[in-house]
């Protein structure tokens, strides 16, 4: 009796053993987008040319809208709940809205020409600046004690920086301390569930990923661009080709990569890539998209029309 | 001493005539409208002197290449 339910045992055990094995094995082939939402139509003017966008938890809708200085709040079925901001340098106003992203209470945004952030409560009326003293390039928001920014590695050698809710630097992640040419280290990044960094270079061929203690734990050039343009700018040599342009992070710990000049579909082409940075499948949008953002149910968010068009997609996984 | 002035006057129109002719050489050869042609703009008119200025232009660059030059 005790051997046969020793026996019993051992088979379940192996029968999870395998089980497991094969769930493990299971890799993410393709990404197919279904479009579930979209706000704004080139004839009417609910957008103009929005640039930044947030999702809470709820699905609400965040935007910044560039050209008619505002932020807008979209319900989960993208009717306009309210629009707040407006041209101008005074309290909750902006000279050119950008970056967006929202902790559980709150909304936090850029404005291009402003050192520090605002920000809002998820009704958006404004609460207060945070004085950061540098220009955001690019913010994630951890939490509402730990934020996270990039500057244009002019001024201060590239790094991302995280602050309080004060302002007051809390730590630095340096990912480069050599001196590169103009703007060749700027980056858009992001950081996975585990607090490990991701980083996509604008204009060099290079993915990174950063452990949370700030050593790399690998770098990789996916597309194989040797070379990016350069152009002499009066007595100033940039780059003129984006390789990437923006990067996110979906529930299951993949990283989303937003292709730029170099890629077959110029600015549409987004790579997928699993915490080791294995290149897993590559998908296209409809549209050209400056950024992509995923939100908590794995939905996809992008631009059409130049910025007129938010759309909405779920992205459907293909598995091997 | 009329002629003395003319020969340096002649002189002057020389040099400057050599001059717009290396500053239209200088020019950045870029398309009208492009984002380099903005940040040559904004960097004419804010200077290297300051270095946040600088670093504002670049902004407005990068931002024109992700967004504008889709």
């Amino acid at each position: 009796m005790i051997e046969r339910k020793s026996l019993l045992l051992f088979l379940l055990f192996v029968a999870l053993s395998i089980s497991q094995g094969l769930l493990e094995a299971k890799e993410l082939r393709k990404v197919s987008l279904e479009e579930v939402l979209s706000i704004g139509r080139l004839d009417d003017d609910t957008l103009f040319q929005w640039a930044g966008v947030a999702v809470d938890p709820q699905g609400n809708i965040y935007l910044s809208d560039a050209m008619d200085y505002s932020l807008k709040r979209f319900d989960s079925q993208g009717n306009l709940i309210k629009k707040a901001g407006g041209k101008g340098q005074g309290p909750g106003e902006f000279m050119a809205p950008r970056l967006l992203d929202c902790s559980e209470n709150y909304l936090y945004a850029t404005d291009q020409d402003f050192r520090g952030l605002k920000v809002f409560d998820r009704e958006l009326n404004f609460v207060r600046n945070i004085m950061i003293k540098m220009l955001v390039s690019d913010l994630r928001i951890l939490s509402d004690s730990e934020i996270a920014v990039t500057s244009l590695p002019m001024l201060e050698k590239p790094a991302v920086f995280i602050f309080d809710q004060e302002g007051k630097l809390v730590r630095e992640i340096k990912y480069s301390d050599r001196d590169s040419p103009l703007m060749m280290d700027v980056v858009s990044f992001d950081f996975d569930q585990e607090r490990n960094l991701y980083l996509a270079y604008n204009f060099q061929d290079r993915i990174e990923k950063w452990s949370k203690t700030g050593e790399k734990l690998w770098s990789i050039n996916l597309l194989k661009v040797k070379k990016v343009k350069k152009k002499k700018v009066s007595s100033f040599v940039v780059p003129t080709e984006l390789v990437f342009k923006d990067v996110a992070i979906d529930g299951e710990g993949n990283l989303f990569v937003l292709g730029g000049h170099f890629s077959q579909n110029r600015s549409c082409d987004v790579y997928v890539l699993n915490p080791e940075g294995k290149h897993l499948a590559t998908f296209t949008l409809p549209d050209t998209s400056h950024c992509i953002y995923i939100d908590g149910k794995n939905c996809l968010y992008s631009r059409a029309n130049q910025g007129i068009t938010l759309k909405k997609f779920r992205m459907d996984y293909v598995y091997q | 001493m009329f002629l003395h002035v003319l020969k340096r006057l002649k002189t002057i129109a020389i040099l400057l005539a050599v001059f717009v002719l290396l500053s239209s050489f200088l020019a950045v050869p870029v398309e009208a409208g492009s984002c380099e042609t903005a940040l040559f703009a904004c960097w004419d008119d804010f200077g290297w002197m300051a270095l946040s200025g600088a670093v504002f232009c670049a902004a407005g660059y990068i931002f024109c290449k992700k967004y504008i030059r889709g």
